[in-house]
């Protein structure tokens, strides 16, 4: 009973956080410096490591795809498969998963220690609203980074799955890439771009309710950070497969 | 200017105040003493609305803060400064922009400006050369200053003060008490300050409000604390009474002249 009482009390809290934010923007409540601010540090500080484990992800797709293609005289369909799986699953689930363990964390952890050092309550006496201040920029900045990490990390996918199929069935590049027009479409892009905005703002939601939560000192903070982590990871499951079934 | 009307609030079930009444004198400095746990930091919370009480009402000018919306509060708060017990500086912030927050975000000046009223503001205080540095940079005095020059920029009519001399030493208690004084002389402001420092609030309150078992008891100036017939206010003495004659003797020879001495 409890469980359920905590589950409700969360999704409640998400869905009115999240109106709060929609309203403060719908209203051009947004600063440009702060939004700028949490662009650089959400958005670029990301690309690297959302690069690397993108790029290794294309590798060893690559390397299990390409020589059973190859086997089945059907090698010129590497570049093509591997562009369509990674633009409809693996670009945006990698990136989001990637994204709530690194800005999801330290988000949670970063609101969580101005609640707890009396922070919030200190912006709200300097007659400032937390979403404003916090929210606001954050949820912006993840729905505009969060796809040009996946443009990024899909740049490195795609580099890292060419260079495993020349490496392994001898490929060429244009070889590679022959297949991409047949089998990929402007709606897989469409696709890969409209997760990538859900995850990124979902992300932040989750992590900033999460810290605006915390309580009972350091220990509190830890506790709310793993939480907010592991809701987010499940929440990009969930979408996923929602919004491949509605757009599929 | 600030009155509180049979405040009730409580806490999981534990009743923190009840039916607390006072007027706060417009102009002046009202210490709230109790021991600990007793809610007197909670008086500040609910005079910011940042805490709504379960019953009663805080009319600060004239309005009654525990039934705003928070955008209403927002407005309110304008002309309230709060300084935190343990200052809650932004953290991530500088010393400069943690002072010039409120005329930044709210006030929405070009940070230029903000940074000219910011210095003028850091030098009165003796922290000019700080003003590029992060809170976790400054020394326990130095931070309770920021925090004084952050809700002092706006120029509040009100200032509200959370143990303002807790965990400084002897020396950085005197500078940081003379600075409230000061401030509160200069801004002509209507200052609550929480404390269970005695010596500070017989150096700067002119009246007490005494918070013990959930009650409030005006008790008037400081060196009435003895003479206070309640039986909360003869509780709370009893166990000051050293202190209070010590401190109500110094009084006492300040008021003569230096004749007496």
């Amino acid at each position: 009973m409890r469980v359920i009482t905590r589950a409700l009390e969360t999704v409640g809290g998400i869905t009115i956080l999240s109106l709060r934010v929609l309203r403060m923007m719908l209203r051009g409540g947004v600063n440009p410096r702060l939004l700028l601010e949490q662009m650089v540090s959400l958005g670029v500080n990301s690309i690297p490591i959302a690069t690397i484990v993108l790029s290794f992800a294309g590798a060893v797709f690559t390397f299990v795809l390409s020589d059973q293609l190859a086997k089945r005289g059907a090698a010129s369909l590497v570049g093509g498969l591997q562009l369509l799986v990674f633009l409809q699953e693996l670009i945006p689930v990698f990136a989001g998963i990637v994204l709530a363990g690194k800005i999801g964390a330290s988000i949670t952890s970063e609101i969580g220690t101005m609640k707890i050092s009396e922070q919030l309550d200190a912006l709200r006496a300097l007659s400032t609203d937390p979403d404003w201040y916090l929210t606001v920029p954050r949820v912006l900045a993840g729905i505009l980074m969060t796809p040009i990490v996946a443009v990024f990390s899909g740049y490195g996918s795609w580099y890292a799955g060419y260079a495993m199929a020349h490496n392994q069935i001898g490929l060429r590049y244009t070889q590679y890439a022959s297949g991409v027009e047949s089998l990929v479409s402007m709606h897989d892009f469409r696709m890969c771009f409209v997760k990538c905005m859900i995850f990124g703002a979902t992300i932040v939601l989750v992590a900033c309710h999460s810290g605006f939560v915390a309580k009972g000192g350091a220990a509190g903070v830890g506790k709310s950070v793993t939480n907010g982590v592991v809701l987010n990871i499940v929440l990009i499951f969930l979408l996923d497969l929602l919004i491949t079934m509605v757009m599929g | 200017m600030i009155n509180f009307e049979n405040i009730n609030l409580s806490f999981d079930g534990v009743q923190v105040l009840r039916n607390v009444s006072f007027n706060v004198p417009p102009q002046q400095m009202t210490a709230v003493l109790g021991p600990s746990g007793s809610g007197k930091s909670t008086i500040l919370r609910l005079i910011m609305g940042l805490i709504k009480p379960d019953s009663g009402r805080v009319i600060v000018d004239g309005e009654d803060v525990t039934q705003m919306s928070e955008r209403r509060l927002q407005r309110a708060r304008r002309k309230m400064g709060m300084v935190f017990q343990h200052n809650a500086l932004f953290d991530g912030l500088s010393v400069a922009e943690n002072v010039g927050f409120y005329p930044t975000y709210v006030e929405k000046k070009p940070w230029k400006q903000v940074l000219a009223e910011v210095m003028e503001l850091l030098a009165d205080l003796g922290l000019a050369d700080s003003a590029d540095k992060l809170p976790s940079e400054l020394s326990g005095g130095m931070r309770r200053r920021v925090a004084l020059a952050r809700s002092l920029i706006y120029h509040p009519t009100i200032l509200l003060y959370d143990e303002p001399t807790t965990g400084l030493d002897p020396y950085m208690t005197e500078v940081v008490v003379e600075l409230i004084a000061e401030m509160n002389e200069k801004y002509s402001v209507t200052g609550i300050m929480v404390s269970h420092d005695l010596p500070t609030v017989y150096d700067i309150a002119d009246h007490v409000v005494l918070i013990a078992d959930g009650s409030a008891t005006v008790v008037g100036h400081p060196s009435e604390l003895l003479r206070s017939q309640s039986s909360e206010v003869i509780g709370f003495a009893s166990s000051w009474r050293r202190h209070i004659i010590e401190y109500s003797a110094e009084i006492e020879r300040k008021d003569e002249g230096p004749e007496a001495r």
